[in-house]
């Protein structure tokens, strides 16, 4: 398409005359990138080799760093991201997956109407969730605890207790988000061939079969979409962890999101801040690359 | 539409779907809990739980409206931000998809790469920068502060350079020949033909721009300014235990107030909500 033009410079120029109006329409959308998407990030990288409060600013090179990996309480905030992802994206998906494939022959009506069901909690928001579920798992006025007395059992501090805290907060989480995944796999199960299935019962294959062989392999594009997605969301985990346990208790349910917004905007530590939204940028990239290489290889 | 599955197994798939609905009942507790919370009169009691209150009372509704929180202030505002959100962002989409999508311009692939990279990278990662940005413009604590750096939205960009790709180029060669002006071509014959595309978009926006908390509760500092996300989360806190006396039945109140526009929303629109879901899931 493009001519050959011996001089190419002028042919550039010319170029770029002639599609001026290409530029200007992009003009206003890239100047905000450029401020509020791409300069910030760049200012991140920079900020997190200094000492960076609203007082001072001092040189640290990998300073931050090496504070931070040598700190026991962000390597266990690190791998929080770690366990939260084992928690949620198994759940997440499996779930998803069977009212997916339960609903997905019913009726247009009855279908809808399970997801909606399902999908309402993510049309209200974290921030109205985590309010109810604070409540229900309030120790002494919630609704968990007068079940569990109900029965006889004892009492537990769903959110205090070290050992159910991340659970309980990923408990919410789930209710929160299944929603849009099952979506995804409903219009995934949609689209798949119909002939497909036609053929594989006349060859005689069971219910079991044409799902694991049919419907898992063809949806698998959709299933690492939905993986990659949960992964970045889990890892950037926000508003449910401040409202329910502030990361609590001794950093047990701390995300690396939270951690960020603390270390920033409680503690005043902007470079310290920087360096862990670096690290958190870093491990979100490298964890899709893999989601999406691994995807291809199988 | 239908999808013939002869039910090999009635009986397991009666209790699929009996499961299926067992979980739904169970995710949508929660809201049915606040509905009811809101109606009950719960200051500092422990009272037992009831699936439905015995004596059921507006108190907290009007509580909630009369006390020093400006609620409605709050509301106000979550429409603002996420109203003039929506518009400029969408705007911003459409005339730079068209651009990506119809025109060919020197560097287009270099400057379509940056913003599908700024795609991958976490709210958290630009805060700081964002923050101290924000502070120097003298835009904290005003509105303009929360919706000036959520108005580029990448994948917003990305879909909308979708959609403009399915523009036919004729019709926009037609306009040219006939000494139609470019921002006439835009505005007049490549905008009507991506209207749906435009209200999906705006959907999905919208619910990102109400739905967003970490910024606001950053910026928006007094409580006149709040918007409905962080004043109800000042209410929770509050009834949790803060200072103040223990009172769910006042921060449940808020919550259903805070959740019925989006709901109203939700069901006027579900078309919309489901197509925006999909569409970068199954379409890529």
């Amino acid at each position: 398409m493009k001519r050959q033009s011996p001089l190419k410079k002028r042919g550039l120029l010319h170029e770029i005359v002639r599609q001026r109006w290409a530029y200007y329409f992009l003009l206003p959308g890239l100047v905000l990138f450029l401020v509020f998407s791409i300069y910030p990030v760049l200012e991140t990288i920079r900020l997190s080799f200094f000492n960076y409060t609203l007082k001072k600013q001092e040189f640290l090179g990998l300073g931050n760093y090496l504070r931070l990996f040598q700190d026991p309480r962000f390597v266990k905030v690190f791998l929080n991201g770690f366990r939260y992802a084992l928690y949620l994206v198994p759940s997440v998906v499996i779930l998803a997956l069977f009212v997916a494939n339960t609903v997905v022959r019913a009726r247009t009506s009855i279908q809808s109407l399970f997801r909606g069901a399902f999908y309402l909690p993510t049309v209200v928001g974290g921030v109205v969730i985590a309010a109810v579920w604070l409540w229900m798992y309030h120790p002494l006025n919630g609704l968990f605890n007068y079940v569990l007395e109900f029965f006889g059992a004892k009492p537990v501090m769903w959110l205090a207790d070290s050992r159910y805290a991340m659970a309980s907060v990923s408990l919410v989480v789930l209710t929160w988000t299944v929603g849009t995944p099952i979506i995804v796999f409903i219009a995934g199960q949609l689209g798949i061939s119909p002939e497909l299935y036609e053929a594989a019962r006349i060859d005689g294959a069971s219910g079991r079969q044409l799902y694991f062989r049919i419907t898992l392999p063809l949806l698998k594009p959709v299933i690492v979409f939905v993986v990659t997605m949960e992964i970045i969301a889990v890892f950037q985990l926000w508003e449910v962890v401040y409202l329910l346990t502030e990361g609590g208790p001794n950093y047990t349910t701390m995300s690396m999101g939270y951690l960020i917004y603390n270390t920033a905007f409680v503690s005043g530590k902007f470079g310290l801040a920087a360096a862990q939204g670096v690290i958190l940028t870093l491990t979100i990239l490298l964890f899709s690359l893999i989601t999406l290489k691994g995807s291809r290889e199988i | 539409m239908k999808n013939k599955n002869p039910d090999r197994d009635g009986l397991s798939s009666a209790i699929k779907y009996l499961i299926v609905t067992l979980l739904a009942l169970f995710f949508l507790m929660p809201l049915y809990w606040m509905v009811i919370g809101s109606l009950r009169e719960m200051i500092g009691t422990m009272a037992a739980p009831e699936l439905w209150p015995a004596h059921p009372t507006l108190r907290n509704y009007i509580d909630l409206f009369s006390t020093n929180y400006p609620v409605l202030r709050w509301m106000l505002n979550s429409f603002l931000i996420a109203g003039i959100t929506t518009f400029l962002s969408v705007l911003v989409c459409c005339t730079m998809g068209y651009a990506f999508g119809k025109k060919q311009f020197p560097g287009k692939n270099l400057l379509f790469l940056l913003i599908l990279v700024t795609m991958m990278l976490p709210k958290q990662a630009s805060l700081i920068p964002l923050f101290i940005l924000t502070k120097k413009l003298g835009l904290i604590d005003t509105i303009w502060g929360v919706i000036l750096p959520s108005i580029s939205w990448p994948y917003g960009v990305f879909l909308m350079r979708q959609f403009m790709q399915e523009v036919p180029d004729d019709l926009i060669e037609c306009a040219r020949i006939e000494g139609a002006g470019e921002l006439r071509i835009f505005s007049r014959i490549v905008m009507p033909l991506v209207k749906p595309a435009v209200s999906t978009l705006s959907i999905i926006m919208f619910m990102q721009a109400w739905g967003d908390f970490m910024w606001q509760l950053i910026i928006l500092k007094s409580k006149e300014n709040w918007t409905m996300n962080v004043g109800l989360s000042v209410l929770i806190q509050n009834a949790s235990g803060g200072a103040n006396v223990i009172n769910y039945g006042l921060a449940m109140a808020g919550g259903c107030f805070a959740a019925l526009p989006v709901i109203i929303i939700f069901l006027a629109c579900q078309k919309y909500f489901i197509r925006g879901v999909t569409l970068g899931a199954v379409k890529g």
